[in-house]
């Protein structure tokens, strides 16, 4: 989604009202119920702040507090956090481990194919559903190094072990994550 | 006050501090993956080959005058970097009329489109910017000019890109020497300011 992405490509930023900011809590807080039970929530998003939304192409919404991108979607679809956010706090969401051979496509942008998923070298941390954000990580390291959407649920993954099996939307070192301001 | 067991799982809560390579700026653990025609990529790869070569080009560089410097590029390939220097040249036309040839601005920093425009101004004659074979770019000015350009160029860019007299070299050698032997022909010759 930010393969080729700079700050130029923002159309608006606006501040937005605050029950619309509620409104993308409840959103974030739904999808990460983490967030939620551990508090961290009202340090991410803390509620006397205001914050703003940029509009990028693809009809995507990036929301920002203080100028630091936070969350980000397409269209009505679900709230992601952009990966510096995942960083902090990785235990938000859903862990996928992938084997090392697919870290330097993953990190090109490419999206994650089941085998590379249930190889020997992966890791199912977790169960997830179709049509989830989940965490990429890679074998080895400690750190996530992208954000991506389920295409088939891990159980899919094991039996049709076909096809892509994560959608790649949000790499380490993509158009997003260079921009660690939008000012 | 504080009684809440949610203070023990505070612990899980508290953001990570994560610190990202200085150089690249994702976490170090994926220097090597990144895709290989990122600028990242490349400062990560310069990086590594000063830091395996740092103490012995110490010793290298400083015996090394003005000529070339070589650069190993990880991979093992040699790229040769030549000192920023500036040559000028005197061609002659026809039996009267003469091309001055200015070399090697762009290797200061100097934009080559400003300096043409510059030298045309001053000698009131046509200043273009040509191809050498050797890949690097030219101004040519009509008229016999070498010591005016010289000047020139001291006085303009001198303060702002760093040319200095050492810098400056004029090829005093026949016109087909010249060509051939650019570099080995340099005659290093000082301008007398007056």
């Amino acid at each position: 989604m930010f393969k080729k992405f700079s700050t130029e490509e923002i159309s608006t930023q606006n501040q937005i009202k605050s029950s619309v900011q509620r409104g993308i809590r409840a959103k974030v807080c739904a999808s990460y119920p983490f967030l939620e039970q551990t508090g961290v929530i009202d340090d991410i998003i803390p509620k006397k702040e205001q914050g703003a939304i940029a509009k990028c192409p693809e009809h995507v919404q990036v929301f920002t507090l203080n100028g630091i991108p936070l969350f980000f979607a397409q269209r009505d679809g679900p709230w992601y956090p952009t990966l510096r956010l995942l960083h902090k706090y990785p235990d938000m969401m859903v862990k996928l481990r992938a084997d090392v051979g697919a870290i330097k496509f993953v990190l090109s942008g490419a999206n994650i194919m089941a085998p590379g998923l249930t190889s020997a070298g992966a890791t199912i941390h977790e169960e997830a559903e179709a049509d989830a954000p989940v965490a990429i990580y890679a074998e080895g390291k400690t750190h996530a190094m992208a954000v991506g959407l389920t295409k088939m649920s891990t159980q899919q993954m094991r039996e049709i072990n076909k096809g892509i099996g994560v959608d790649n939307i949000h790499y380490l070192n993509d158009g997003l994550w260079k921009n660690k301001t939008f000012t | 006050m504080a009684s809440s067991s949610d203070r023990g799982h505070q612990a899980a809560g508290i953001p990570l501090k994560v610190t990202y390579d200085p150089i690249t700026g994702v976490p170090a653990e994926f220097n090597e993956y990144l895709p290989k025609d990122c600028d990242e990529h490349k400062k990560w790869k310069a990086a590594q080959a000063a830091a395996a070569e740092a103490p012995a080009a110490e010793l290298q560089n400083l015996k090394l005058p003005a000529e070339n410097i070589e650069k190993k590029l990880p991979g093992g390939k040699v790229k040769k970097k030549s000192r920023p220097e500036v040559i000028l040249e005197r061609n002659t036309r026809n039996k009267k009329k003469c091309v001055t040839t200015v070399l090697g601005l762009d290797t200061f920093g100097v934009k080559l489109q400003d300096a043409s425009k510059l030298f045309g101004k001053k000698f009131a004659s046509g200043a273009a910017i040509t191809k050498n074979p050797m890949e690097k770019d030219q101004i040519d000015v009509q008229g016999d000019f070498l010591d005016q350009a010289a000047e020139l160029i001291l006085k303009t860019y001198g303060k702002d890109k760093g040319i200095s007299k050492g810098n400056i070299f004029i090829i005093e050698n026949k016109k087909k020497a010249a060509y051939f032997g650019d570099d080995d022909d340099d005659d290093e010759d000082d301008i007398i300011m007056t």
